[in-house]
């Protein structure tokens, strides 16, 4: 029964091939002169500083959260516009009212979510920014050594090469 | 040649994901960890019911795949609400140093 | 023009849901108001309205068009709905008026607690209502989020986030493996709405491997949910964790309905008994041994209650096994309609008790002190009787002594069973009650015989603090649990036309 995944295989394995040999072949062919900032992490030009596990303001996370709610939420519509179609013109109307109180409920909790204030952003001075600020100050940045640098020059020999 | 993947392959693909789910939830300690591994179990179900649908050419089993979806959706936003409010109180979330209930 | 009218009949047929759905929104909406100010005051009663709302449109709507497929087949109503959706609904309102108090006392009290707690008593009503396995699986999760958020209320007690985690894990995790089942049974049947299950299960297809692992996980999945043996291991953290009026609610709404799920379920799969009643039977006796005995070194009351609850969910497994015996000649179908009715019974009683002991607890806790210990009920019989003999009363009937309603929901279940001609259940399920009797009555003894550890109350002490409080929410409760408590124990057929399960 798995004769019929031969070809997948195969192609698979060509794949693997032309990757492989393309990675291989620059290993083996491309000139390497390292430097000390060559090796840094790249950061889109910008000098690493500290580490990328840091702490989010809480607020992040509740945004996200109501986005994930709401966006799963509009996949009932896809079975619901399919039907919609297959109606009559009276079904039409009792479908129509269906969804309406599918998405009325939605805005009541739309509602909640505004009239609690879980979208204000808030201010610098509010207590969990705070928190946030003395958790962050606990712990030291990470350092590479190189913060102090300046902008860098390329050895004398690269520019030799160009 | 017909290339159509038999529903004996996704049920099996299921069961796999289904026991690592399990095998996951049974040895992780950490609790975000543990619930990728429950959402790996609904998943596992997820593609059954689709599988499933199409061998029997029922549509139920793709829109049971969307009610489980919306769930699952439900379920991460208030497990990760509470592994958050856990943090803030505790400052660490792992699930062996969870003791304060114990005997 | 078939649709709206055939919509009209469907939606009347859930009207408790909808009114319960159409309360909570009204409190979401209301929520900024509801906060803080004098407003704050009507979030309870707007929960109590809620709940007492969907029990009085049950009542009125049990009169007529019983029996009935809504939906399409996906859910029904039938006397077994209605007589635990009662049981649910009337242990929902007590719920409401314990927390009323507890919350206010301890500085918790959000409107968004009571718009839970009735979306939560709606997921467990959909359960009751279901008739296809993915509705109960809806309905299971609706009901569990909201306990899992009630676990965890008190957001800055690291004890209550840690009950919610907990809860949380196990409950998500029972769900996945029920979900994994109702897929398998979807392998088997072609459907997962009830009828079908049961003609494939006419078929034999509980004999193959894939029938079997499903009824399995199905069984497994709803026994975490009713704590039995061995998946009962959160349910003494949980109880221990969440607020005391959180407990006395996601312990008697997970319990009712999950066992009237599991009734149905097990109902429907009668035919292939062979494959699950072992099971339910090793659970059942496990559960009901295993629970009393670890009851038995607890010093928290909570806790004890939680192993209380356990051996409870073994008690409520032997009714549950009663419906394999369907299938087997009349004294079997006998039996399994007598077991649904006493389970409703058993349900009815021990939400009394239950959230009544839970009631107690809230009564003595304040701002600065959750009373949760044996040490809190110290004397209390001398130092406030009313509440000290209520404690009591609730004790006795956990235990079914005769004369409480705890002693009637037990004998029925018992006698279904030993109709039924299963020996083995009956024996184990009398002697583990007597066993359980020992630690029900130290719990009495430490409240009539024991000092008070603390100084009498003096007029400044917190005698003067605790009187008011008889007039709140929880005073009422411990009222009418009391009352319903002797009431039934004396007088069973007053609510019998309620009750009664017929097929």
């Amino acid at each position: 029964m798995l004769g019929r995944y031969i070809p997948l295989l195969v192609a698979v394995v060509i794949a693997a091939i032309i990757a492989g040999a393309m990675v291989v072949g620059s290993l083996i062919l491309g000139p390497k002169k390292p430097t000390r900032f060559k090796e840094t992490t790249y950061e889109c030009g910008m000098t690493p500083v500290g580490s990328a596990r840091d702490r989010f303001p809480i607020r992040f996370y509740l945004v996200a959260m109501l986005f994930i709610i709401f966006d799963v939420e509009t996949v009932f519509l896809y079975p619901w516009a399919v039907t919609f179609e297959l109606g009559s013109r009276a079904e039409r109307m009792f479908l129509l009212t269906e969804m309406g109180i599918f998405v009325g409920i939605l805005l009541i909790a739309y509602f909640y979510v505004v009239g609690t204030g879980s979208l204000e952003w808030g201010t610098e001075d509010d207590a969990s920014s705070k928190a946030l600020g003395k958790a962050k100050a606990a712990r030291p940045p990470i350092r590479f050594g190189n913060e102090n640098s300046g902008p860098v020059s390329l050895p004398s020999g690269a520019r030799k090469a160009a | 040649m017909s290339f159509a993947v038999p529903t004996e392959h996704y049920l099996l693909l299921s069961a796999v994901l289904f026991c690592i789910g399990v095998a996951g939830v049974a040895t992780k300690r950490n609790p975000i960890v543990v619930f990728m591994c429950i959402e790996i179990m609904l998943n596992a179900a997820n593609l059954g019911f689709v599988a499933l649908g199409r061998h029997f050419g029922d549509v139920g089993g793709q829109i049971y795949t969307m009610l489980i979806i919306a769930v699952a959706a439900g379920e991460v936003a208030i497990g990760l609400a509470i592994i958050v409010s856990l943090f803030r109180t505790r400052e660490t979330i792992d699930l062996d140093e969870a003791d304060l209930l114990k005997l | 023009m078939g649709a709206p009218t055939q919509a009209i009949r469907d939606l009347s047929g859930i009207l408790p849901i909808l009114v319960l759905w159409g309360v909570a929104l009204v409190i979401l909406l209301g929520a900024p108001l509801l906060r803080r100010g004098p407003g704050s005051r009507l979030a309870a009663p707007l929960g109590g309205a809620g709940a007492l709302g969907a029990l009085l449109v049950l009542l009125r709507g049990s009169s007529d068009g019983f029996g009935d497929t809504l939906f399409a087949g996906a859910a029904l109503t039938d006397t077994l709905y209605s007589s635990g959706a009662f049981v649910l609904l009337l242990g929902g309102f007590l719920s409401v008026l314990v927390a009323q108090t507890y919350l206010r006392s301890r500085d918790l009290e959000k409107p968004e607690y009571y718009a839970i707690m009735l979306l939560s008593l709606s997921g467990a009503l959909l359960m009751m209502q279901a008739n296809d396995l993915i509705v109960l699986f809806l309905g299971l999760e609706l009901m569990s989020f909201g306990l899992y958020v009630l676990a965890g209320f008190a957001r800055t007690d690291a004890k209550s986030d840690e009950a919610a985690l907990k809860y949380f894990l196990l409950g998500a995790l029972a769900s996945a493996l029920m979900l994994y089942g109702i897929m398998l049974t979807y392998g088997v049947a072609a459907s997962t709405e009830l009828s079908n299950v049961q003609s494939a299960v006419a078929r034999g297809a509980l004999k193959e491997p894939m029938g079997i692992a499903a009824a399995l996980l199905l069984v497994i999945g709803l026994c975490f949910k009713i704590a039995a043996v061995p998946f009962h291991q959160w349910s003494p953290d949980v109880y221990e964790g969440a607020p005391t009026s959180a407990t006395a609610f996601l312990a008697t709404t997970a319990k009712i309905g999950a066992i009237v799920a599991f009734l149905r379920v097990c109902d429907t799969i009668a035919g292939g008994y062979h494959t699950w009643l072992p099971a339910i039977r090793a659970i059942a006796i496990l559960s009901m041994i295993v629970g009393n005995l670890i009851a038995i070194a607890q010093t928290n009351v909570k806790r004890m209650l939680a192993y209380s609850g356990v051996a409870h969910a073994g008690y409520l497994l032997v009714a549950v096994a009663c419906m394999g015996f369907r299938l087997m000649g009349t004294k079997g179908t006998q039996a399994s309609i007598l077991a649904m009715t006493g389970a409703v019974f058993y349900l009815l009683a021990y939400a009394l008790a239950l959230i009544g002991a839970f009631g107690v607890l809230a009564y003595l806790s304040s701002r600065d002190k959750d009373a949760q210990t044996l040490n809190d009920l110290r004397g209390l019989a001398s130092s406030q009787p009313a509440v000290g003999y209520a404690m009591v009363l609730f004790m006795l009937s956990l235990a079914g002594i005769p004369a409480t309603a705890g002693f009637i929901g037990k004998w029925q279940v018992f006698y279904a069973v030993l109709t039924g001609g299963d020996v083995a259940l009956a024996v184990t399920m009398a002697l583990t009650s007597a066993m359980g009797v020992y630690y029900y009555l130290r719990v009495v003894w430490y409240i009539v015989f024991e000092e008070s550890a603390a100084p009498k109350p003096s007029p400044t002490g917190h005698g003067v603090e605790a009187r008011p409080r008889a007039m709140t929410g929880v005073g009422a409760a411990i009222t009418i649990c009391c009352i319903a408590t002797i009431g039934l124990g004396i007088l069973p057929a007053a609510i019998s036309s309620f009750l009664t399960v017929v097929r």
